[in-house]
């Protein structure tokens, strides 16, 4: 009991709290179009860093093929959704448990695999499954598949007149994904991912059954990451291979959680806010000069902050925050 | 006495390298076995092969009455077996009192007892007032310690300790020295790997040498130490005679 309270105390809440505030105000402050945009795709990219995190920051496998999950995600549900007629409220927990299922088959081989040579086979079997899904005419193939057009409606997971509802689904996402790494953090599991970052072999000593625990932390991932494949697919309504599959995607979002701070509850979240409206804004600024721009400013920042901080941004609130109160 | 570990006829090859050669011996419960050898010798090829590590090429592993011999590592913590490493392992990123905590989530209820439980086992190794630094922050010796302080943590029957002493002070061996006897008398078996003579001698109620992947003598320190084979592979043939 007296453990669960101190968790509440005021410090520990307010930060959260203000950036709940902020996140609330921001679309009824900005609400263009453009910007809300905008930070529906910052509020989905911290949903797809955090859960990156669980198994890329925690467990401390570096994954380049979340975009299965993403892409998993996005099927299942709109292929419910066309072919049964099942809402997306329903498919998006069926992509869920789907690429819950995915990550587990795919991690069984993977996971014997050690560092570098894991994040290569995540590319591979991102890149198996974006090809079978642009060859497979069954499911839309190269064409790709339209979601019906419904009558807005919460029921339909379908919005037309104001991007509003978009934004907070999102934010509600976020915020639960964010709530299962908080209560992920703080159990036996948390720690014995720690541990399988630091020192596997160590880790098998003290008794940690490490390829069972990859694989909860990958399957976690994945179903948080398939969530926002459901979300993305009602926000576009329109999915095909290369915009649900690619390894741009993958690198994305494992670069949001790597830049805010990898193995860190917030550090998603952080990188999400700073890397996605850069990247919007360059892309709206500098479009017509080829694609290339955005990334050339990304991998500078990148650099930079890596020489900087290697902990990443919310190393460096962590250590801004601690001068201030030395100060 | 019944033996809590018993070692019967392990070999392991590494390619044409002969690294165990039928190495067979028995752990009595509550006793400290010096497990010795030059270098290279096959002491911690032999602790991969018991620890679940290494696949022996024949042989057999039991503990506490079960065949063992096909068990993973983290099967073996289970049961109470429980190794640190010749080069220490620890989780260099976390605080001393973290690394101990993923010990005691071995046998520990929830996250809470677990802390508590660490908090314990680092007082017992004397690394109390580092508990909230970070494991690199930490020397050679308090890393060691750490080390024991985590595999403690998991509530072992037996504790296989790889050279815990070397690279240590002489100072520092002393007090590792004394930690080791203070957790035999809280019914420990502890199997120490060493090379060096001088710790094992006064701490083992037995030891048995390895050489060239064989085992070459056991039983009691002093009678051990005089033995000529022993000499031979520690010093060479021309010490032998002396």
């Amino acid at each position: 009991m007296a453990e669960r309270l101190r968790s509440l105390r005021p410090r520990r809440v307010a930060g959260p709290a203000f950036a709940l505030a902020i996140a609330i105000a921001y679309p009824f402050v900005f609400s263009s179009p453009v910007a809300v945009n905008i930070g529906v795709l910052v509020l989905l990219f911290a949903l797809l860093g955090t859960a990156w995190n669980l198994l890329g920051g925690y467990a401390g496998q570096i994954s380049f093929g979340h975009a299965v999950f993403f892409g998993t995600g996005a099927y299942a549900s709109t292929l419910l959704l066309t072919k049964l007629g099942i809402t997306p409220w329903v498919g998006m927990f069926a992509g869920a448990a789907l690429a819950a299922l995915v990550a587990v088959v795919a991690g069984l081989p993977t996971f014997r695999l050690a560092g570098h040579y894991f994040a290569i086979a995540t590319i591979v079997v991102a890149e198996i499954a974006r090809t079978v899904v642009r060859n497979t005419d069954a499911i839309g193939g190269a064409r790709g598949l339209f979601l019906p057009i419904l009558p807005t409606a919460a029921i339909n997971y379908e919005f037309h007149e104001t991007r509003m509802p978009y934004y907070f689904i999102a934010l509600a996402l976020l915020m639960s994904s964010l709530v299962v790494t908080v209560l992920v953090e703080r159990r036996r599991v948390g720690y014995y991912l720690l541990a399988i970052r630091e020192d596997a072999t160590a880790a098998r000593s003290v008794g940690v059954r490490v390829l069972r625990y990859k694989l909860a932390a990958a399957a976690l991932s994945a179903a948080l990451t398939a969530l926002g494949g459901t979300f993305y697919a009602q926000y576009v309504l329109f999915i095909d291979a290369d915009s649900v599959f690619p390894l741009s995607l993958s690198i994305l979002i494992a670069l949001v959680a790597i830049l805010g701070g990898a193995g860190r509850t917030y550090g998603p979240l952080l990188g999400a806010c700073l890397l996605i409206p850069l990247a919007e804004i360059t892309r709206i600024q500098l479009g017509g000069t080829g694609r290339g721009t955005d990334l050339v400013i990304y991998g500078a920042l990148i650099v930079l902050i890596s020489v900087a901080q290697p902990g990443g941004l919310a190393a460096l609130v962590e250590t801004l925050r601690r001068r201030l109160r030395a100060a | 006495m019944s033996d809590l570990l018993e070692i019967a006829g392990i070999t392991k090859h590494f390619g044409g390298v002969l690294a165990n050669d039928e190495v067979s011996f028995g752990v009595p419960e509550g006793a400290i076995i010096g497990l010795l050898g030059p270098n290279g010798a096959g002491k911690t090829t032999l602790f991969n092969c018991v620890t679940g590590y290494l696949r022996a090429d024949a042989g057999t592993v039991r503990f506490a009455g079960t065949d063992v011999t096909a068990h993973s590592t983290a099967e073996l913590a289970r049961r109470g077996l429980v190794r640190t490493f010749q080069v220490v392992r620890v989780f260099t990123d976390l605080s001393a009192l973290d690394n101990v905590l993923i010990g005691a989530l071995l046998r520990a209820p929830e996250v809470r007892v677990a802390r508590e439980r660490a908090s314990v086992a680092l007082e017992t190794v004397g690394l109390a007032a580092r508990a909230a630094v970070r494991a690199r922050d930490l020397t050679m010796a308090e890393r060691k310690r750490l080390e024991l302080a985590r595999a403690l943590a998991t509530e072992p029957r037996a504790l296989l300790l790889d050279e815990v002493m070397s690279g240590l002070t002489p100072r520092e061996v002393a007090s590792a020295v004394a930690l080791v006897r203070s957790l035999r008398e809280r019914g420990l078996t502890i199997v120490l790997v060493e090379h060096v003579l001088e710790v094992v001698m006064p701490l083992a109620d037995r030891v048995v040498v390895l050489d060239h992947g064989r085992k070459i003598a056991e039983g009691e320190p002093a009678a051990v130490s005089r033995d000529r084979a022993v000499i031979e592979a520690y010093l060479g043939p021309r010490f032998a005679h002396a």
